[in-house]
């Protein structure tokens, strides 16, 4: 069960980490 | 401490990594800072940076914090370490895939010979990454001795941690400012410095509170006792269920530490004892031991302890063979206790000959408010008590109808312990009250 958790918070951190990374780009490409 | 509590701490413990990870980033973006290029460039050296804080942050996680360890438990500590570290991978090899699929002309920099350096140094890391995961996947199929892998794993990870710091520097784009530059010399700094700490300066603490060898005693099951004691210091106290890193014989900085659960009974803690399974490896070394050789420990550790559930009516324990140690240690102490709450211990083993503390555990149920009821697989003529696995059947004919409120614990190997958390939950028991500990870290 607690696996089970850890695996969630893998997927949940991974795509806030991909998703900040892909705005960090955005803002430098577009933003300014 | 209560679930509400543990809860908390857990959340705040992801926020932390959360800002830890994209902090740095965005730190580039203070002050003066480059002109923008194109998204998918700028998207690549994003998933760089971020990648180097998750590796960096990767040392804490097996820095052994026990602040951090308490909400979760250690296992599940080291499982998000290998699960996140290959997150971490993908997302770093992301880095310079995205850079030749955008722009070809930079394969040439694949090249060592002619390649300038900052081409290099990321090259070193990249290949150092790949060193560290490929090692830590294919470790038993290389044949690689645990102990050995360990000491690779640091050097790949320092490698590919200060290759990368190197690779940044070179490229000096977003760190041209000189407070930037040194901003990430010191968070990469920080994170080697951390694996330090883990390696040489704990062990180096370790050595001047050494533990001398008192017996070692075989036991039923392939297993052996070993019972130490702290040498001229106060030693450790702990909470039972617990369990502590061991180095025998070499000094704690050969890397030969091994995570084993304390067996003895928390309220005498001048004497400490360990019940290790002969499984083959550094196992096998313990019962040619002897008494007045040195030991080294790193802990208490682990949160798999009754101690953490104080509100509890009563505990169930699902041990599967050797899995009984930290069990043996919670007996133990509630005997010393004389905690009068109920427990109902199902102990599974193969054989009734090898059920290890067999004639320790009889004993107790006249000392303690003690259920035991054994699992036997391959039961012998004459075995009267509960055959095959540990099922939801073996469960209900012992459990009282009135389950509320007590807190379950399993131990033992990994199969045993997923069909039993499987059980629990269909038997409707509440996750917050189910409570393991992977007996097998490494």
């Amino acid at each position: 069960m607690r696996q089970k958790l850890a695996v969630g918070l893998v997927i949940l951190i991974s795509i806030l980490i991909v998703g900040m990374s892909a705005f960090f780009a955005y803002y430098q490409a577009y933003l300014r | 401490m209560d679930n509400m509590k543990r809860i908390l701490q857990g959340i705040l413990w992801i926020i932390i990594y959360l800002l830890l990870t994209l902090a740095p980033l965005f730190v580039l973006l203070i002050g003066p800072s480059p002109e923008g290029r194109d998204f998918w460039r700028e998207f690549s050296v994003a998933l760089g940076f971020t990648g180097l804080a998750m590796m960096g942050l990767q040392f804490v996680l097996t820095a052994r914090f026990k602040s951090l360890k308490a909400p979760y438990g250690s296992d599940v500590v080291y499982f998000f370490h290998r699960q996140i570290s290959v997150v971490t991978f993908f997302l770093i090899l992301a880095h310079p895939i995205t850079l030749f699929i955008t722009t070809p002309s930079l394969l040439s920099l694949l090249n060592p010979f002619d390649a300038p350096w900052r081409a290099r140094f990321g090259l070193i890391s990249i290949l150092s990454l790949i060193g560290l995961v490929g090692f830590s996947v294919y470790r038993k199929q290389l044949k690689i001795i645990y102990e050995k892998w360990r000491i690779w794993h640091g050097l790949f990870a320092i490698t590919a941690m200060v290759g990368a710091l190197f690779h940044i520097l070179g490229v000096n784009h977003y760190v041209a400012i000189p407070w930037k530059k040194a901003f990430w010399i010191a968070y990469t700094a920080f994170w080697v410095g951390l694996i330090l700490w883990t390696r040489i300066i704990k062990p180096w603490l370790e050595m001047r509170n050494s533990y001398r060898i008192v017996e070692v005693t075989p036991e039923r099951g392939n297993a052996a006792t070993l019972t130490i004691q702290p040498d001229h210091h106060k030693g450790i106290r702990f909470h039972p269920g617990q369990f502590a890193w061991i180095t025998v014989g070499a000094n704690p900085f050969m890397d030969r530490e091994h995570p084993f659960s304390i067996a003895s009974s928390a309220e005498k803690p001048e004497k400490l004892s360990f019940t290790i399974k002969n499984l083959g490896d550094f196992t096998n070394t313990i019962p040619n031991l002897k008494p007045g050789e040195k030991v080294y420990l790193d802990g208490p550790y682990g949160s798999f302890s009754i101690d953490m559930h104080q509100h509890a009516k009563g505990f169930v324990f699902l041990a599967g063979g050797i899995g009984i140690t930290p069990f043996m240690s919670t007996l133990r102490t509630m005997r010393d206790r004389n905690d009068p709450r109920p427990v109902w211990l199902f102990y599974a083993n193969n054989e009734w000959k090898d059920v290890t503390f067999r004639e320790e555990v009889d004993a107790i149920q006249s000392q303690i408010n003690l259920d035991l009821i054994h699992v036997i697989r391959f039961p012998e003529d004459g075995y009267k008590g509960e055959t095959g696995f540990i099922t939801k059947q073996v469960l209900l004919n012992h459990l009282p109808e009135d389950i509320a409120g007590l807190e379950f614990f399993i131990c033992g190997p990994i199969p045993m312990m997923k069909a039993s958390e499987a059980i629990l939950s269909d038997m409707k028991i509440t996750p917050g009250d189910i409570h393991t500990e992977v007996f097998y870290l490494a």
